[in-house]
């Protein structure tokens, strides 16, 4: 034993690096495992059973591999040590996302992605299957709108001339409403209309949105300050759960207690159009009309006199409290994770409204645009 | 499985080790062949089938090799399993890597429509099939000994360190330390050092730079400005050197930990004055391999001018294709011959004495024959030469800024560990305080890299 010992002390690497490997593989095996992750807002790869198909297909390599990367001890000091090690390097960018001016963290779209022409042509083919007026409101990213606090010299890719090829390609369809939201959002570029740390428009955001989305569907515009006002501080979103750098500054979420007579969600009946429970938790954003249900009708507790079909993704989640100031029913569909036909939807209330309501990232990247003629 | 990942350093690394070194010496191998087949079968369950019968085919052949004497009518019996092993091992090669190059292009050339089976790439089946082939000729040419027992044969052949991407490590280099090898605590500290030298040059540099690189091709090479094309230029050469140099100093260092030498693979290539330096530099198992058993059997330079030019050329060739099937590795390669070829007849004795221009000529041709390797297509490898010269791109390159800021630290440290500055102080301390902090540094650091990875890709894994 002692002459190990002084035989071993003369390398001490040996003994450091079995240490490191020995103790993380034992900690691997007593430490609980965790299922979400709150500082990457996102669910958790547990260790997988082992299984004779599984290792025949490989998916239990593949699922073991996820586990060991995501349930690595000390796993959140690890990821903020090398979002500090990239930020000691000088570099504005950690894994994909760049922090701009007043600490702004903004999403590197670089190119058109194959997806877009395929979405543009499932949305005219969905246009242009009835006479039936759409309503088309596309988004803008943060990242184009705040091109002024981008870190400088940064890549962006020219979105609105690709927001303009949609138009473009429904230039013939006479039921086809673009709702050209670019210039309305660029002229308020100066103020806060997209958070610093989420990929979502605020509240204020949508209010501009709201406005002249109602303008070109011909309905009123209504006031929504005459309702109670919120202000939640402390909320870090989904792009800085990617960035997780120092010196970010939080954003405070803001919305309105708009009344409702209820809000009908996938299998439950609520009364108000906020998740307050999510307020308290890490993504605040999801707490806006429950997050992302397949389906969900509002009931608004007005006589309208008029009702609305929305097709969306989340970005449409803060501005129905202000669209439930015009309508009796909002039926609201989220593609991604609705099962159901939307035809029937349709058919089933052929006097409705129709808004198409996507941010511009979504046309770029979602797959699920096919489902609009299901 | 690769070695860069937390798999393989926090479950692999210490299961197998323990079992490793517990185990009595006799022991080892059977445990090395198991462990290593886990290790290729993690990631390629379906193809583990080939390795096994390459090594029961190889292994019956050296069986007959040895059997049949090289004179009178045995010597054709030897001669004809000799050349059974080499068509069955390079039969393999080609049919699995090459057959869908070959379709493709007797359907473009003749208009047929002969279908393309698809087939995967069976992981790491050019470098073995190198290793085993060298078994089989130097059988053939009496250098060696027949492998009698089939574990040491196959451990031979699937030992992880080099199983998956090199170094090509010939039998004859390690058939003694498959019998016998001693396992130090000196060994075992150097193959640690080694080990976490190549996971650092591996994670923290050409992952980081690979994303330049990779950021170019979303952008469009046809929308950036040329000093952008140059910082990409930069961010390849950098990456192709880091990624496979820290996978062979990776395979190293585990070999020394298991007890093996596996030879080096590159000797600071950059720091070259030619492009024949760069070539002695660079990849060196791969390129001793050529030499010993393609330009040296065909007569190297001992049959006249005219018939050195032919072998280079074949070797070259060869050499392009071995890297992929496809045409800009054959470009890639013929590329090396035009300027080796150049070199040895008038160029070389002018770079000797212009030693400031040599570098200059040698950075700046090996930087482009990565361009010709990195880029597929030879239209969008137009674009990007034309960007490379597009002086009106000159003065307006915001782009070049944003990733200059991004990355020139990491660059100016890709670019001094590509010199051997650092490593006479290294060696120095690197079982002393200093040294050891060094590395504690490092490992820690590539957890937190690896606990975060989002990429991390191995270019060598192609091949």
């Amino acid at each position: 034993m002692k002459k190990f010992a002084k035989d071993i002390i003369k390398y001490p690497m040996t003994v450091v690096f079995a240490a490191v490997c020995l103790c993380m593989f034992a900690l691997y095996i007593i430490l609980p495992q965790k299922d979400f992750s709150d500082m990457e807002n996102r669910f958790l790869q547990k260790r997988p059973q082992i299984s004779a198909s599984s290792l025949a297909d490989g998916s239990f390599m593949d699922s073991f591999e996820t586990y060991t990367n995501e349930q690595i001890p000390f796993r959140n000091a690890f990821v903020k040590c090398k979002a500090v090690c990239v930020w000691l390097t000088g570099s504005a960018e950690n894994d994909g996302i760049a922090k701009g001016e007043d600490s702004y963290l903004f999403d590197k779209v670089l190119s058109k992605n194959d997806k877009t022409a395929k979405n543009i042509a499932a949305i005219k083919n969905f246009v242009s299957s009835s006479d039936r007026d759409v309503y088309i409101a596309i988004a803008p990213t943060s990242t184009w709108i705040n091109e002024k606090k981008l870190p400088a010299g940064m890549p962006v890719l020219d979105e609105k001339a690709c927001a303009d090829d949609l138009a473009g390609a429904l230039a013939g369809c006479e039921n086809a409403h673009i709702i050209d939201l670019y210039d309305t959002l660029a002229s308020h570029a100066d103020e806060q209309i997209f958070y610093r740390t989420d990929h979502h428009w605020t509240t204020r955001g949508a209010d501009y949105a709201y406005e002249t989305i109602a303008s070109k569907m011909g309905i009123a515009v209504m006031d929504i300050t005459e309702y109670q006002k919120h202000e939640i501080p402390g909320f870090y979103g989904t792009h800085y759960a990617k960035y997780k750098g120092i010196f970010v500054k939080p954003d405070t979420l803001e919305y309105y207690d708009v009344p409702i007579k209820g809000l009908e969600l996938e299998g439950r009946m609520v009364d108000n159009l906020i998740d307050e429970e999510k307020l308290a938790g890490y993504d605040k954003y999801a707490a806006f009309m429950y997050g992302n249900d397949g389906r969900y009708v509002v009931h608004a507790d007005k006589g309208a006199g008029r009702d609305l079909i929305i097709l969306k993704d989340s970005y449409a989640n803060c501005l129905i409290p202000y669209l439930v100031m015009d309508y009796d029913t909002i039926t609201v569909m989220d593609l991604r994770y609705f099962g159901g036909s939307v035809s029937d939807e349709l058919a089933s209330d052929p006097d409705a409204d129709v808004l198409l309501m996507y941010n511009w990232t979504f046309v770029n990247e979602d797959n699920h645009f096919f489902k609009l003629t299901k | 499985m690769v070695f860069s990942s937390l798999l393989f350093l926090f479950w692999f690394i210490p299961i197998f080790f323990a079992v490793y070194y517990i185990c009595p010496a006799k022991w080892r191998n059977a445990v090395l062949f198991t462990g290593s087949i886990v290790f290729y079968a993690w990631g390629e369950p379906a193809y583990l089938i080939l390795i096994f019968i390459s090594i029961f085919v190889n292994y019956l052949a050296g069986l007959g090799i040895a059997r049949y004497s090289d004179t009178g009518t045995n010597s054709v019996k030897r001669r004809l399993v000799f050349i059974l092993a080499l068509v069955f091992d390079f039969g393999m090669l080609v049919v699995f890597k090459y057959t869908g190059f070959f379709v493709q292009n007797i359907n473009g050339l003749f208009g047929t429509s002969i279908p393309d089976p698809h087939f995967t790439l069976p992981l790491g089946i050019s470098f073995y099939t190198f290793q085993i082939a060298s078994y089989v000729i130097d059988l053939y040419k009496n250098d060696i000994k027949c492998e009698k027992n089939p574990l040491d044969l196959g451990t031979y052949l699937v030992m992880f360190p080099q199983l998956i991407a090199g170094p090509i490590v010939i039998y004859s280099r390690v058939s003694d330390q498959l019998r016998s090898r001693s396992i130090t605590y000196e060994k075992i500290s150097d193959g640690i050092t080694t080990f976490i030298l190549g996971l650092s040059s591996k994670v923290l540099i050409a992952n980081t730079v690979g994303q330049l690189w990779n950021d170019l091709e979303g952008i469009g090479y046809k929308n950036i400005s040329m000093p952008l094309a140059w910082l990409g230029v930069v961010a390849f050469t950098l990456q192709i050197y880091f990624d496979f140099n820290g996978y062979s100093l990776m395979a190293v260092g585990l070999g020394k930990m298991l007890g093996f030498d596996i030879p080096r693979n590159f000797d600071h290539p950059y720091i070259s004055t030619s492009l024949t330096e760069f070539w002695r530099r660079w990849h060196m198992t791969l390129s001793g391999w050529f030499r010993d058993y393609v330009y040296i059997p065909l007569g190297g330079n001992r049959k006249g001018a005219a018939r050195t030019y032919v072998n280079l050329f074949i070797v070259w060739f060869l050499t392009g294709f071995w890297h992929g099937a496809g045409w800009n590795f054959i470009c890639w390669g013929l590329f090396f011959f035009v300027l080796l070829t150049l070199e040895k007849s008038f160029l070389g004795s002018f770079l000797a004495g212009h030693k400031v221009f040599a570098r200059i000529y040698s950075l700046v041709l090996i930087g482009l024959s990565w361009m010709i390797f990195a880029i597929t297509d030879f239209a969008q490898l137009g674009v990007y030469f034309s960007r490379l010269f597009a002086f009106s791109g000159l003065t307006n390159c915001p782009d070049a800024l944003y990733y200059v800021r991004n990355y020139a630290v990491v660059i100016a440290i890709g670019c001094l560990f590509s010199t051997p500055a650092l490593s006479a102080w290294f060696e120095k301390r690197k079982n002393r305080i200093t040294g050891i902090a060094i590395q504690v540094v490092l490992l820690f650091m590539c957890i937190a890299y690896l606990a975060d990875a989002a990429y991390n890709p191995f270019l060598y894994f192609r091949f």
